[in-house]
């Protein structure tokens, strides 16, 4: 059977793929120059939400690696401290033991405590470090403390006179551990509360006992003068107990520092991995693009020669 | 047996046929290109007999019908069709200008302004003490609300437009309906209106055009009159020689956008069918107006609410960088805060659900107080300058599921997230819903496009078929003529030769 095909049928068909024509043609000019496959979020409304996800997941990865790189810095100036302080402690058990040895006379034991109260007013000054304008060894009260008087106090203070217990500071800061997010469940403590290092626990309990590195020293200095050398020895001892703990903490530390180093080593790997994934949805495939294009662009040609062509003849040209 | 008159007026009968299906001839090929405009048939019948004798001699032919040829079924399923592709056009085109807002490849727009926002946030815990860092978390979560209230006010402009949209295809259908009603009554007025192709092909224009305005059903009855109604029967609007008009206007129930009824009955209130109306552009329009975007804004409304709930419970429990807890909320309304929500914002489960949270990304303000004095932000879970915990938890935020409330369960109730993962969602669905109606879209053009074709096989105008006519025609008239001059001769035959 034929179909019956009239004149105005044939154009209305060709203009309607013409124009379907045109549109992906020019969904694929858009692709190539902007070098992107989803135009618009209607073109793949998966892989638009798909790309924001990966942008949004290396945006807070990225983050993180500031954050690890924040952290290390603080970790890395504690653990400088924490090695001087060790350095000093040594020094510290060399005088005492020189202290106690039975050929040293009375002035030359002086000599060795005024080397001994140098080393306390050194170790003040590391207790009161400061980075980036923060006080390391205060726990949280890192802008130090400033009474109703409106006195300013940093974190250690050697106020003289009488203290009790005996021979021991003040300590104005607190023993809150500072913790930054590193990862979407991973945290770091990035400080160490100045009374852990110096005092070896909470000020409460720690303050003026045998591991109190202050007091020790000013009891070694003491004795020293006075030329207790029962007195010396206890401090010497104290001091190697002191000495082991500061180590424990310089450990600490540093295993802190590579747990951080591994994340972001990890978060870097990911992000690179996830910046693959995402161009892949995201980027247009040119190879592809351009075949479609010139296809599309044949395909367009021939109907526009066949458009020019229809309608051209009917049995009018004919009749005379 | 008939004698020379006769004959005369036999060649005369064939002469006036023959020029008169000229002339249905010509009216086909001058409407070659008319829309809607069905090819007629010129229908010649043969003249009575007149008996003699036992011979019948016939008399002569006359055209005697003028047949449009056309497809009421077809007719029928294209106006169906039409509406329904102009309804997902008309869809697909509001939602490709709302959509474009939201394209976004992760280094702007909301999502990124929210990595932004969290990444300050992650530097305040850092770095409680730095005021320069304060400044900055200020100065993010700043642009954050911009970036949501310029884009929600882009979807705000899309549906006003669709609402402009509404009054003015409202004035185009009452004009069509009365146009469709006063062809009724011309057809009501003759004697023999199911002749009256042109005007029948006029009305049937004219529906067509009506069905890419508004889903309507069209039905012809048995008085030739067009019956039309609205899609599933909402209302009538043409019922024989009247027609109803529709009224867009603001009703006091919905005092946002214009309400679509019909009145049809005077002794009943108009009847609202807003609601009823989804295919033909005024359909699409409303479901735009009141379904798709009003659905976009209520999801960042409920994102702007989840944030800043969120954010301001844990942040008025902190203590700002002086060490007092001053029970600030980060994030406030126009009218201040009601249990850490702008005032002004309908909280559920309380509220009616339809206004759940309506207006938060609008209202939504950085705490000016705050903004004036960064120092004031709580970052410290305890009253020392270096505490970061409550900052911490804020970034922990980030990450954290069951931060937005999309059920109207309650602020603190959420039951979707992370922030980002939502807005993901929310740009996953605006692209889901274009390129759903883009395909329909296209499928419906298709059918359209096929229906239409077979009308046009039907119906249509085809120059060959006209001109073969117009020879046949042309001959016929010729051959008639030529009769004439026969009868002629053999009458001046018999006049001036006969017996001489």
């Amino acid at each position: 059977m034929t179909i019956r095909t009239t004149n105005p049928l044939d154009t209305s068909q060709l203009m309607l793929d013409l124009q379907r024509s045109k549109d992906r043609l020019s969904l694929y000019t858009q692709q190539l120059t902007s070098g992107k496959r989803i135009v618009n979020i209607g073109d793949d409304p998966g892989g638009s939400a798909a790309v924001l996800n990966f942008q949004s997941s290396i945006n807070q990865n990225k983050q993180y690696m500031t954050q690890i790189d924040t952290a290390t810095s603080y970790l890395a100036n504690t653990e400088d401290v924490a090695s001087s302080l060790e350095t000093q402690i040594t020094r510290l058990r060399q005088l005492a033991q020189q202290g106690l040895s039975t050929t040293n006379s009375t002035i030359s034991r002086q000599a060795i405590a005024s080397e001994v109260d140098g080393i306390f007013d050194h170790v003040l000054n590391l207790a009161n470090t400061q980075v980036q304008g923060k006080y390391i060894f205060a726990g949280t009260q890192t802008q130090g403390f400033t009474d109703a008087l409106g006195v300013f106090h940093p974190p250690f203070e050697d106020v003289q006179g009488a203290t009790a217990p005996a021979n021991t500071i003040t300590y104005n800061g607190n023993n809150t551990d500072i913790v930054f997010k590193v990862g979407a469940s991973a945290n770091v403590t990035t400080n160490i509360p100045g009374d852990t290092l110096f005092f070896g626990g909470a000020a409460a309990g720690s303050l003026g006992s045998s591991t109190d590195l202050f007091k020790q020293i000013k009891d070694l200095s003491q004795a020293l003068t006075s030329g207790n050398t029962t007195a010396i020895k206890t401090a010497y001892d104290n001091l190697k107990t002191i000495d082991d703990h500061v180590n424990n903490v310089i450990t600490q530390l540093g295993g802190r520092q590579s747990g951080i180093d591994q994340i972001k080593t990890s978060l870097a790997d990911l992000n690179a991995n996830l910046q693959s994934v995402q161009s892949s949805v995201e980027d247009v495939d040119y190879a592809s693009v351009i075949k479609d294009y010139t296809k599309e662009n044949v395909a367009q040609q021939a109907s526009l020669a066949t458009l020019a062509k229809v309608g051209s003849k009917s049995l009018f040209d004919y009749l005379a | 047996m008939p004698g020379l008159t006769a004959g005369l007026n036999i060649g005369l009968s064939g002469l006036r046929a023959s020029q008169n299906a000229l002339d249905v001839v010509g009216h086909n090929i001058a409407n070659v290109n008319t829309t809607g405009y069905s090819r007629q048939i010129a229908g010649l019948s043969s003249n009575g007999s007149l008996g003699e004798g036992g011979l019948f001699f016939g008399m002569g032919s006359t055209l005697s019908t003028v047949q449009g040829i056309r497809d009421q079924l077809l007719n029928l399923q294209i106006t169906n069709s039409i509406s329904r592709q102009y309804g997902a056009q008309t869809r697909n085109q509001a939602l490709q200008t709302a959509s474009a807002i939201f394209t976004d490849d992760g280094t702007s727009g909301i999502s990124y302004q929210l990595n932004r926002f969290f990444a300050a946030v992650q530097k305040l815990s850092a770095q409680p003490e730095d005021a320069s860092v304060r400044t900055n978390l200020v100065g993010t979560a700043q642009s954050l609300i911009e970036t949501m209230q310029t884009k929600y006010q882009a979807l705000q402009a899309a549906q006003q437009n669709a609402d402009t949209q509404v009054s003015t295809l409202v004035t185009q259908v009452n004009a069509l309906t009365k146009q469709i009603a006063a062809l009724n009554q011309k057809l009501a007025g003759e004697a023999n209106s199911t002749n009256d192709n042109d005007a029948m092909d006029q009305r049937q224009a004219l529906a067509d055009q009506l069905a890419q305005l508004v889903g309507v059903q069209t039905y012809i009855d048995d008085k030739n009159q067009m019956a039309v109604t609205l899609e599933g029967g909402a209302a009538p609007l043409v019922a024989g020689v009247t027609s109803f008009d529709m009224v867009a206007q603001k009703a006091a129930t919905s005092p946002y956008f214009l309400q679509v009824s019909v009145r049809y009955d005077t002794s009943l209130p108009a009847k609202d069918v807003t609601s009823v109306l989804s295919s033909g552009e005024l359909g699409a329009q409303l479901d735009v107006r009141d379904r798709l975007l009003a659905g976009y804004e209520k999801q960042l409304d409920e994102l702007a609410a989840g944030i800043a709930y969120n954010v301001n419970v844990l942040h008025s429990g902190g203590y700002s960088l002086d060490g007092t807890q001053r029970n600030l909320d980060f994030f406030v309304g126009t009218a201040g805060t009601t249990n850490h929500l702008p005032s002004n914002v309908q909280v559920p489960p309380s509220a009616t659900p339809k206004d759940d949270y309506r207006g938060t990304v609008l209202s939504l303000a950085v705490n000016s107080a705050i903004a004036a004095n960064p120092s004031l932000i709580a970052a410290g879970g305890a009253a020392a300058a270096g505490d970061n915990a409550v900052a911490k938890a804020i970034a922990d935020l980030q990450t954290k599921v069951g931060v937005v409330d999309t059920t109207g369960a309650g602020p603190a109730a959420g039951s979707t997230g992370p922030f980002s993962t939502f807005m993901a969602s929310l740009v996953n669905q605006m692209g889901t819903d274009t390129s759903q109606w883009s395909t329909t879209a296209t499928n419906q053009e298709n059918i359209t496009s096929a229906l239409t074709n077979q009308r046009s096989s039907v119906s249509g105008v085809d120059l060959d078929t006209e001109a073969a006519n117009l020879i046949t025609f042309q001959r016929g008239y010729q051959a008639s003529a030529r009769f004439l001059s026969v009868i002629s001769q053999l009458t001046e035959q018999l006049i001036n030769q006969f017996g001489r």
